[in-house]
């Protein structure tokens, strides 16, 4: 294969694992989680709506994702699939932006290395095939570089700074932690202009702001109404430096991919298994921006990536997987590049990458898909997930939110009216029970139920048999009231 | 072109004359006014910025701008109608390019003078409220859709960012965006692909009045209820031959300051002549262009009908401004017919067409063209009637002058009311209050029921301590109200003529 046209079948070859990667098991792994069955239900509620329903799932969470998924939920019914449908094609079209933006920055072979890291990394496969709205980040975070670095010759090319405000402003108006994000790529975009000294190029971006307004406005609008649900973010931004003095405790869990596998397994990775992934991650980091090739992209990418982080650790009021995905998704991007430049240096074997460079991205894509599969997929589905606590740094999260629910769906079948204290799983009853091929009964209060749904904890007492209507479920408590 | 400068610069001295004379007085602060100048008083102390304005239809925007005014003037008139006065220059100057690209120099420039110097433009745009602005971005929309220097897409970011402004300042902008944007659509559906280069339009547009939107769908309470509105639009549409000649003459906009409208025959007579200038526009060589525009004009008018509950002067600004403008185009159409008619019997004349083809014979039927003049060297400018512009200005001002200012300097303003259409209006909104204040700043206390009176005494209490507008209608002394015709004086300064005060029971 020469140098020449061993690209496309590569990128072919790749896009078509990417599918099976974050297609497989979408309808059950991870079971529906009460946050996607929480924005779900406001499919519900536009149908009920009366008017134009511009509020989202909070004031922070703009309704246009709940507009997409509308016709998803009318075709394939109240289920996970329907909500990971929709992110499933986002992906696909995240993958697709990947690869042209990191041709664009790092050429053809590093360029392809980069993108298939990134998009096959641990932290994307398990958490971007997600239904609900922060899973959109990544695609809007390179929308927006993709229009801002528009070849010359694009037709776009002149609207690209309009264009990319506009998906700025989606981005921010489909979730405001998208903030740190596009803090990163702004300051990435604008310091790598002046790095190249195009200061008119600054200039003749302010349709940027016109089009962030387009997109963003009227989400303003309601996050200047309703402050009632972010303003512990506005208090809790005092503790950044607590945070920030936490950082070095979480980045090894999160570089290395162990607090998202463990969201799932509730298993973590040993800390020198985790120390050790983190920092091959971090030399190859490192070798992107020592050697010799597109040097000054990588340490752009890496302020941005810095940007990013200062942001977000202000913004946010604790540790969450979810708020950290874009930096990890960078930065196994920037791994990708040093893996890249390390071993498709010319001359490095001798040839000119070619053949070597079709192979190495779809070795590294098998490779970290059978990681996944072997440390997240399989344990998962024999598991059924686990509701055991992992580390987040200075907290500990747990992985009750990703379990199964498909067998507790088929406990409370015509069962009886359900109820649960805890809001993540009334909020998956709720949703779930919007279709009525799962024959699920809300109570519209804990008085009215006749069965109780908890968690079953760790460390929690056996099952009891008289007491709960399938005791053999491993995740779930389900109690009959009376015998409560 | 250098005489044009000078026409234009001595007419712009006229036109800054005419709308800042009295301008803090004339007329007295009125209630709507003060209302809106009431949240400049609510962004200082909150404290965090704000994206709700006077209503859920009216848009926080004009607010900030006026903050700066309010901060070095004070709580008074003059502060919000500075603001207003700003954007009325601007609408001078766009409105000035754009009738010009429109309909040329000459017919441009009459265009230009009679709407902004008829009586609607000098009494209603002064007033410093958030609807004054329709004409400045309505023109601003104007001058960035007939802007050739740049792309269509260029154009179309500015067009829509303009369009969006308008209504987030205020909803009822929409008939005057279809109006306008409704001609211009039909004029490239010859050339569909030219619309296509317009695809940013909507994006700025939403950039601009997002923010409202999301307003006016989260506080619909202020909308009233819009299907009854547009179920009694049938009802309004059979009071506009009563409506129009009372707007379209300037009468009812004098009757707003004075209490007097004209007499029938002249409100008949004014809105025929009127009438018969917008036909000669309609005939001559800019009839493309003054056709686009009464069909503007029309479509805006339908548009406003079926949006608004009622007709009230403010709502019907655009409309008269857009006749008077064409008028103005018929006005100047007939002028240089006049003179060239003039010109061709005189020896210069002859001596220039000596050889060249009868102009009757080689031009279509009609009024001749300003390049065939100029082709003969026959100019139309001749220094004389170069100036006619500026007479016309002096004598609309002199007019407006004598039929509102006068009487209203030595009245202070009428509590007279009259008819628009099935509804009532008052010129005493626009009474002087200084008598008023005077009088409040002795009283102590004093409460006022009625909404219009009581923003004024809020408004202006936020800068003048000795106003003193309680929290609780207990704790004042008097009640000030207005004084109606044939209403007896109040027991606290009874000289007033039309404000009375009353001890609270």
């Amino acid at each position: 294969m020469s140098a020449t046209n061993w690209y496309r079948p590569t990128v072919i070859v790749l896009f078509v694992l990417f599918v099976v990667a974050n297609s497989a098991w979408l309808h059950r792994v991870p079971g529906l989680m009460g946050d996607e069955a929480s924005e779900g239900e406001n499919v519900y509620l536009l149908f009920d709506a009366k008017q134009l329903f511009i509020t989202g799932e909070r004031s922070y969470i703009g309704p246009f994702i709940d507009y997409i998924r509308v016709p998803f939920v009318e075709m394939l019914g109240y289920t996970p699939l329907a909500l990971r449908i929709v992110m499933l094609l986002f992906s696909v079209a995240t993958f697709w932006l990947a690869v042209i933006i990191c041709r664009r920055l790092w050429g053809q072979e590093v360029g392809l290395v980069a993108a298939t890291a990134m998009l096959f990394s641990p932290i994307y496969l398990t958490s971007q095939r997600l239904g609900w709205a922060i899973t959109l980040l990544p695609f809007f975070a390179l929308l927006t570089l993709y229009l801002l670095t528009l070849p010359e010759a694009s037709r776009l090319k002149r609207h690209g700074p309009l264009l990319a405000g506009l998906s700025a402003g989606l981005g921010l108006h489909n979730h405001a932690i998208f903030l740190p994000t596009l803090a990163g790529v702004a300051v990435g975009w604008v310091s790598a202009v002046m790095w190249q000294r195009h200061f008119t190029k600054l200039f003749a971006a302010w349709p940027a702001l016109v089009g962030l307004l387009a997109g963003f406005g009227t989400q303003l609008s309601v996050m200047m109404i309703n402050r009632g649900d972010y303003k512990d973010a506005i208090l809790a931004t005092a503790d950044f430096s607590e945070r920030l003095a936490a950082l070095p405790q979480l980045l090894p869990l999160l570089i290395s991919g162990s607090s998202y596998a463990a969201y799932y397994t509730g298993w973590e990775l040993s800390r020198p298994a985790a120390l050790s992934i983190a920092g091959i991650i971090f030399g190859l980091v490192l070798a992107a921006l020592f050697m010799p090739r597109r040097k000054g992209t990588s340490l752009v990418w890496t302020f941005g990536l810095v940007i990013l982080l200062s942001v977000l650790l202000y913004m946010i009021f604790q540790f969450s997987l979810r708020y950290f995905v874009t930096f990890g998704l960078g930065v196994w991007l920037l791994g990708g590049v040093g893996l890249g430049t390390l071993l498709l240096k010319p001359g490095f074997n001798g040839k000119k990458p070619g053949f070597f460079a079709a192979l190495l991205p779809i070795i590294l894509a098998f490779a970290l898909m059978a990681w996944t599969g072997s440390t997240v997929l399989v344990p998962y589905l024999k598991t059924g997930g686990s509701t055991g606590n992992f580390s987040l740094g200075n907290r500990r999260d747990s992985a009750a939110a990703l379990i199964a629910t498909r067998p507790l769906v088929e406990c409370l079948r015509g069962a009886g009216s359900v109820w649960a204290h805890n809001i993540h799983i009334q909020n998956r009853l709720r949703y779930l029970s919007y279709d009525p091929r799962h024959e699920l009964e809300v109570a519209a209060g804990e008085e009215q139920a006749t069965l109780l749904i908890s968690y079953r904890l760790v460390g929690d007492p056996p099952a009891d048999a008289e007491r709960e209507l399938c005791p053999v479920l491993k995740h779930w408590r389900v109690i009959t009231v009376g015998a409560h | 072109m250098m005489m044009r400068r000078h026409i234009l610069f001595f007419i712009f001295t006229l036109f800054l004359i005419a709308n800042t004379v009295y301008l803090h007085r004339v007329p007295g602060l009125f209630g709507d006014e003060a209302s809106e100048g009431e949240n400049v008083y609510q962004l200082r102390w909150h404290d965090r910025i704000t994206v709700i304005g006077e209503r859920s239809y009216i848009g926080p925007l004009i607010d900030y701008v006026r903050t700066p005014f309010v901060l070095a003037l004070g709580y008074n008139a003059l502060a919000l109608r500075l603001a207003m006065l700003l954007f009325s220059l601007a609408t001078f100057m766009l409105a000035a390019v754009g009738l010009r690209r429109m309909f040329g120099e000459t017919a441009g420039m009459y265009a230009l003078v009679m709407m902004v110097f008829s009586p609607t433009y000098l009494l209603k745009q002064r007033l410093g409220w958030a609807i004054t602005l329709f004409p400045f971005f309505a023109f601003l929309l104007l001058y960035f859709l007939t802007d050739k220097r740049f792309r269509a897409s260029t154009r179309a970011v500015w067009a829509g960012l303009a369009a969006g402004l308008g209504l987030h300042n205020y909803i009822v902008f929409l008939p005057t965006i279809v109006g306008i944007m409704g001609p211009a659509v039909a004029l490239h559906m010859r050339r569909p692909r030219a619309l296509l280069g317009w695809w940013l339009m909507p994006l700025s547009f939403w950039a601009a009045f997002g923010t409202q939107f999301a307003v006016l769908q989260i506080f619909p309470e202020d909308q009233g209820n819009p299907r009854e509105v547009i179920a009694l639009a049938g009802e309004r549409l059979a009071q506009l031959p009563d409506v129009l000649p009372k707007v379209l003459s300037g009468s009812v906009y004098v009757a707003r300051y004075t209490g007097v409208q004209f007499a029938a025959g002249t409100t008949w007579l004014l809105t025929s002549v009127l009438g018969l200038l917008v036909v000669v526009a309609l005939l001559s060589d800019k009839k493309r262009a003054a056709w686009l525009w009464l069909a503007g004009l029309v479509i805006q008018l339908l548009f406003l009908i079926l949006m608004v509950d009622r007709f009230t002067l403010r709502y019907l600004v655009v409309f008269v401004l857009g006749v008077w403008a064409l008028a103005g185009v018929g006005l100047g159409m007939l002028v240089q017919v006049a003179l060239f008619r003039r010109a061709s019997l005189t020896p210069a004349f002859a001596k220039a067409s000596a050889g060249k083809p009868d102009i009757a014979l080689s031009e279509k039927p009609g009024l001749p063209s300003e390049a065939h003049r100029a082709k003969l060297g026959v100019s139309p400018a001749r220094r004389g009637a170069a100036l006619l512009p500026v007479i016309l200005a002096l004598v609309l001002m002199a007019w407006t002058g004598s039929s509102v200012l006068v009487p209203y300097l030595e009245t202070g303003g009428s509590g007279e009311k009259f008819n628009l259409g099935t509804s009532v209006d008052s010129a005493i909104d626009m009474v002087d209050i200084r008598p008023l204040v005077a009088c409040v700043r002795e009283a102590g206390p004093v409460w006022a029921d009625n909404p219009h009176v009581y923003n004024r005494l809020l408004y202006l209490s936020r800068g003048d301590k000795q106003i003193h507008l309680p929290l609780d209608l207990n704790e004042a002394n008097w009640i000030v109200d207005y004084r109606l015709p044939g209403q007896k004086p109040g027991v606290k300064c009874p000289e007033l003529e039309h404000f009375r005060l009353v001890k609270r029971k």
